[in-house]
């Protein structure tokens, strides 16, 4: 259980994040939504004690800001929205870097870590790249090893800040599967910054939705996806159709008939 | 469990096809090391064969073995024996420890500050070093003084640095107010040019010791002794033990300290380990040698581009090869134009120049620096 009370970010004295407060159920799958700037990457950081906050961030009742880095690492693995890829590093050693927080002190890793690794890239398609350097992979391929490195670190916890960024469409929805697979197989807690509305309603339990740096609703997708709601945070006309039992937010274009009233 | 990641030592073996990957030239810590000690031993040989004396190889190394416990000693000339173990044995000895740690200091200073250009100077140890050892040139102290001078100006030259460079304040703009590479690194230039000014101020009024700057400045092993080796081990041994332990800890730090420390390292505290750690070997290696320039440049690349990338391979291999390359061009110092002597900095900085161009200009720097 993850449980947000009053946080309050300030960057360069400018409140991005303001008394927000939300629980997430141990096993469930939260998705920050809202427009650009409504805080949802903050918040992530927050929840991995990336920023100072005002407030409490307990995970498990235990105050994430006095955990040591190694211990918080063993408990929340952060995927960031623009990792970095050292291009002349190894496949096998990059997932290895998420065995970091096991490691006993100055010691290099066991074949008991490279088991693991070996496990989570077979697990994730890339057993095969073991040995190649990131500088030669595809943008899904370092998505996809982003996320490996993450499961390795065997954190029941799993931070993705727009997990999906950089893939096509269906690369998205294999990339979401992926998550939701391991996140029932390992038990794993999942808190996502999601901007496609649609694809968060499609996986995610519950939905917060932020406008500038507030809550504005939070619950389930019928309950967070209303156009009212979404037409007002966005400023803009929103449609939410259900199809087939799933939600698909679109937003409508401005038509001529706009233009011209607007003349 | 079948599946395993292969260790590095079987990587050398591994085919580059397409599955393995163009060009991944990872080579395993023991092979790298292997092949390091070999150019060390050959390096050591030379070193303590080659002369103005013009001594035998037997000779040679009849009076080395003649001071290796346990084996048998056999005869030896009594000046043959002083020439090799007490005039050519300490340089080349000194020669390894300071070419190691410079070595191994550049390597870590290009992981801490992420920056394939950083040498092991970088944050004032020469600009303090100099201006320790400027004092007692011009002030006309002892010579058994300077190496504690430049050691102590070394020393609180990287120390006003890092405390000036911590407390500096930067906004990330992602989050709270952090303590950066970048405003140590800025700290850093800042106190080497006012350490560097005020050496140049303390030359300037006492021009008739200038050459006796300069010699040092560009750095010697001439006068190596044992008492000199026995000075710097302590320093060095300890400085290399910390830099080799947390070589692994530096692979973490390539993903960037944001991405470092959700996996579960503390970058400022393990940057302050690294770069005491380095300062303190750095500065006890230019107190006995003076400046020498190039070799933390060109040692780590050579290995990174010869071996690989990582710094549990890189590190403890570039101070092995640091090693067998400051004997080698220590060789060249006193031969090339024996018996007058090139300053050692001259000789490095010679090959160092070209190399360091060549460096500028490859991809992984440009990769490295984007």
């Amino acid at each position: 259980m993850i449980r947000i009370t009053n946080v309050r970010v300030e960057l360069g004295g400018s409140p991005v994040i303001r008394d927000v407060s939300v629980e997430i159920p141990a096993q469930r799958w939260l998705a920050l939504v809202g427009p650009n700037g409504a805080g949802k990457t903050t918040l992530l950081r927050s929840l991995a004690a990336l920023v100072a906050y005002d407030g409490h961030i307990l995970l498990d009742d235990r105050d994430v800001r006095r955990m040591r880095r190694r211990e918080l690492a063993r408990l929340v693995a952060y995927v960031p929205q623009q990792p970095q890829f050292p291009a002349d590093m190894a496949v096998g050693d990059y997932v290895l870097l998420g065995r970091t927080a096991h490691l006993r002190p100055l010691r290099a890793p066991t074949s008991v870590d490279r088991d693991i690794c070996a496990a989570v890239l077979t697990r994730m398609g890339l057993m095969t790249f073991a040995q190649r350097r990131l500088g030669t992979l595809s943008g899904g391929e370092r998505q996809r090893l982003v996320l490996a490195r993450a499961l390795a670190q065997q954190a029941p916890v799993l931070l993705l800040d727009e997990p999906t960024s950089a893939l096509d469409l269906g690369r998205r929805v294999d990339a979401l599967e992926l998550v939701d697979e391991l996140r029932l197989e390992r038990s794993l807690t999942v808190v996502s910054a999601v901007h496609d509305l649609t694809l968060a309603g499609q996986f995610a339990d519950t939905l917060a939705l932020l406008e500038h740096g507030q809550l504005v609703a939070a619950g389930s997708p019928t309950e967070v996806l209303r156009e009212e709601v979404l037409g007002r945070v966005y400023d803009t006309t929103v449609r939410v159709i259900e199809d087939a039992g799933q939600l698909v937010v679109t937003s409508q274009r401005w038509g001529s008939w706009a233009r011209e009233e607007i003349r | 469990m079948t599946a395993s990641l292969p260790v590095r030592r079987q990587r050398r073996s591994a085919t580059p096809t397409a599955a393995t990957g163009k060009g991944s030239r990872q080579v395993g810590l023991l092979p790298a090391l292997a092949g390091a000690f070999a150019l060390l031993v050959v390096a050591v040989a030379i070193g303590l064969s080659v002369g103005a004396a013009g001594l035998p190889l037997g000779t040679v190394w009849r009076a080395v073995a003649n001071h290796i416990p346990f084996v048998p000693h056999p005869k030896v000339a009594r000046v043959d024996d002083a020439i090799v173990w007490q005039i050519r044995a300490p340089r080349v000895v000194l020669a390894a420890i300071v070419g190691a740690m410079l070595a191994g200091g550049g390597a870590t200073y290009q992981g801490v500050f992420r920056n394939p250009l950083a040498d092991p100077y970088l944050l004032g140890v020469a600009a303090g070093g100099g201006l320790g050892a400027t004092a007692i040139i011009v002030s006309g102290g002892s010579t058994d003084l300077l190496p504690i001078a430049a050691f102590a100006g070394a020393v609180i030259a990287v120390a006003l640095t890092y405390a000036l460079g911590s407390t500096a304040r930067w906004d990330t703009g992602v989050g709270s107010p952090a303590v950066g590479n970048i405003s140590i690194l800025l700290a850093g230039v800042a106190v080497a040019a006012l350490f560097t000014a005020m050496q140049t101020y303390l030359q300037q009024q006492h021009v008739t010791t200038i050459q006796e700057v300069y010699g040092w400045i560009l750095g010697q092993l001439t006068l190596a002794s044992w008492s000199d080796v026995g000075m710097v081990t302590p320093y060095i041994a300890v400085a290399a033990v910390v830099l080799v332990a947390c070589a692994g800890r530096l692979d973490v730090l390539r993903v960037g300290e944001e991405e470092a420390s959700t996996l579960g390292i503390d970058p400022a505290r393990l940057r302050l380990i690294l770069i005491a750690a380095a300062t303190l070997g750095t500065a006890a290696a230019v107190a006995v040698s003076g400046l020498i320039g190039f070799v933390g440049i060109i040692v780590p690349h050579t290995v990174r581009l010869t071996t690989s990338a990582s710094y549990r391979v890189l590190l403890p291999v570039s101070m092995v090869a640091g090693a067998a390359f400051l004997i080698l061009a220590d060789v060249a110092a006193r031969t090339v134009q024996a018996p007058a002597e090139i300053p050692l900095g001259v000789v490095t900085a010679m090959l160092g120049a070209p190399f360091f161009l060549y460096v500028l200009r490859s991809r992984r720097a440009r990769e490295a620096l984007s």
